[in-house]
């Protein structure tokens, strides 16, 4: 439980804009490096906002601090703030493991878990306590029926993740991912070690959770950007360029360096 | 275009000439093992206990030995070797205990078996009153096969991917949550692998024993009482002066070959088994 004391100072704290996740000053340095420079956004509730920009611009770093796995690195410094629902995930009283199961996370390479389909997905569920099997049974289903899986796993559950192919694998991360029931989801460029078959598939899937989930992704790929996004958020050299809704970043960019990234003369 | 398939076929005649050496030595060992043994080996070699200074009768009190004293050095090599494997392969980075705990294992498998004899005589038979045993050589036994389980279990815990690691830890996992629910069972494979490598390590070993477990005619009775083993059994027979214990130490030794070679076996289907589910 908070303390009187610590809850004024979140209320303090508190965001001076609205959105499901609000980043203020933003500074990660890895060593001397600094790699995130001052960024300030608001991340819209329950839409797709696409982070893009150029190889190397920081763009995973900033998908890492929103749920503090950018800790995990060696000599990875965090200053600054990122808002959660209005309470800062980095304030000292806050638990990474409570931030990691509200903002769940898929990464770019499949990384099923050395087990079966059905233990993959009751994993996070078991970490945070539940341990009854018809819980567990039926939150696997939902979890694989939301991801667009289960019609192809239901009869293979006690089957080892790694038969699946690396698009059904790919899903089951995802459903992997909502069986904690998170509020945001992160997702590090989820088609890039699919096939066009595969990401098609993800791709339609990501639209599908945005009603009920906020989801963010880091994209190289400026038409999966165009075909998903709602909002968009385009970084360079680790500064925050240019925010705003995909139709007006897409079709009337105001600053020249995303001019320049949208025709192509960078990636 | 002609030089890349010159090297290609060079390599590979490389390749089979040394496993050609490799399994020919293996054959030829069994073979000849098995030529000078068998005359000796019925079935009351593996159920009788010796008569007339070895020379009638059977090895069984050298089998049972050889599969306590294994066993038991084993249980206490794996007990405390996984988990400092594991604590090292974790902690390596930041921690000077593992780095000493590593660089000790290292030190500890280059010292020649006989030198754990000694030393297993001082401290175990000597200084902790064990009397020459079948506890004092297992424990010995257990030191010499530390640094094998160490080693191999650090290796395989090292070989774990990150992602995995980051996979559960994206979920909320806790660092021990991620090493006792993920690391273990993608490592679990090579565990078990270090384990009966270090069991058939042990059960080849006479140095060791030689001054600690004793020799003795019976199954040992208790932990204390001295037992016999198979390569001593090979060893004292092949010394007498008598062809027909020369035959018998032949029989001993294809016996302990086919226990170790089924060890391995079982190590095999086992590893199968196991990394059903691995991630590679």
């Amino acid at each position: 439980m908070l303390s009187s004391k610590s809850l004024k100072n979140l209320q303090h704290s508190r965001p001076s804009v609205q959105g499901k996740i609000v980043v203020e000053n933003l500074n990660v340095y890895f060593g001397k490096h600094h790699v995130l420079k001052n960024l300030s956004i608001a991340i819209p509730d329950r839409q797709v906002t696409a982070i893009i920009g150029p190889s190397g611009c920081g763009k995973t770093t900033f998908l890492r601090s929103l749920n503090r796995m950018i800790e995990l690195v060696d000599g990875a410094k965090v200053t600054g703030k990122v808002f959660l629902d209005g309470f800062n995930i980095y304030s000292p009283k806050v638990d990474s493991s409570d931030i990691r199961r509200r903002v769940g996370m898929v990464f770019q390479k499949p990384n099923p878990l050395p087990m079966s389909i059905y233990d993959n997905v009751a994993f996070g569920p078991r970490i945070h306590g539940i341990r009854n099997k018809k819980v567990l049974d039926k939150l696997v289903e939902e979890s694989l029926k939301a991801a667009g899986l289960w019609d192809e796993v239901k009869n293979r559950l006690k089957d080892p993740a790694v038969s699946l192919s690396g698009g059904q694998q790919q899903r089951l991360c995802i459903a992997r991912a909502l069986a904690v029931n998170p509020e945001v989801l992160l997702m590090d460029e989820p088609t890039a070690s699919l096939d066009p078959i595969s990401s098609a598939k993800i791709e339609s899937l990501i639209r599908e959770l945005k009603r009920k989930y906020t989801i963010i992704v880091v994209t190289h790929n400026l038409q999966q950007a165009m075909r998903i996004a709602d909002y968009v958020v385009f970084l360079f050299m680790g500064e925050l360029i240019e925010h705003g809704a995909a139709d007006e970043i897409f079709t009337s960019p105001r600053n020249t360096k995303t001019i320049e990234y949208l025709r192509g003369a960078f990636s | 275009m002609r030089r890349a398939m010159m090297e290609e076929l060079l390599i590979r005649l490389l390749m089979a000439i040394a496993t050609v050496v490799v399994l020919g030595f293996l054959l030829v060992i069994l073979v000849d093992i098995a030529r000078r043994g068998v005359s000796a080996l019925s079935l009351s070699m593996l159920i009788e206990l010796p008569r007339n200074a070895g020379r009638e009768g059977g090895l069984l009190n050298a089998i049972v030995g050889s599969l306590y004293i294994s066993s038991l050095a084993t249980l206490f090599s794996a007990s405390i070797g996984v988990p400092a494997g594991l604590y090292i392969a974790e902690f390596e980075g930041k921690s000077r205990i593992a780095r000493a705990a590593s660089f000790a294992a290292e030190v500890l498998s280059g010292i020649p078996s006989i030198v754990f004899g000694v030393y297993g005589f001082i401290i175990f038979v000597i200084m902790l009153n064990m009397g020459v045993s079948l506890l004092a050589g297992a424990l010995t036994l257990a030191c010499l096969e530390l640094p094998i389980i160490i080693k191999v279990t650090e290796e395989t815990v090292k070989l774990v991917p990150s992602h995995i690691k980051e996979a559960a830890l994206s979920l909320g996992a806790t660092r021990w949550e991620v090493l006792s629910k993920v690391t273990i069972r993608q490592a679990v494979p090579g565990i078990a692998t270090a384990v009966l490598l270090a069991f058939a390590r042990g059960a080849g070993e006479a140095a060791p024993l030689m001054f600690t477990s004793g020799y003795s005619n019976f199954t040992p009775s208790s932990l204390l009482s001295p037992a016999a083993n198979l390569p001593l059994a090979v060893y004292y027979l092949i010394m007498m002066p008598f062809p027909e214990a020369h035959m018998r130490a032949y029989a001993a030794a294809f016996i302990l070959t086919i226990m170790v070679l089924s060890m391995n076996w079982c190590s095999r289907m086992l590893f199968k088994r196991w990394s059903r589910y691995v991630v590679k």
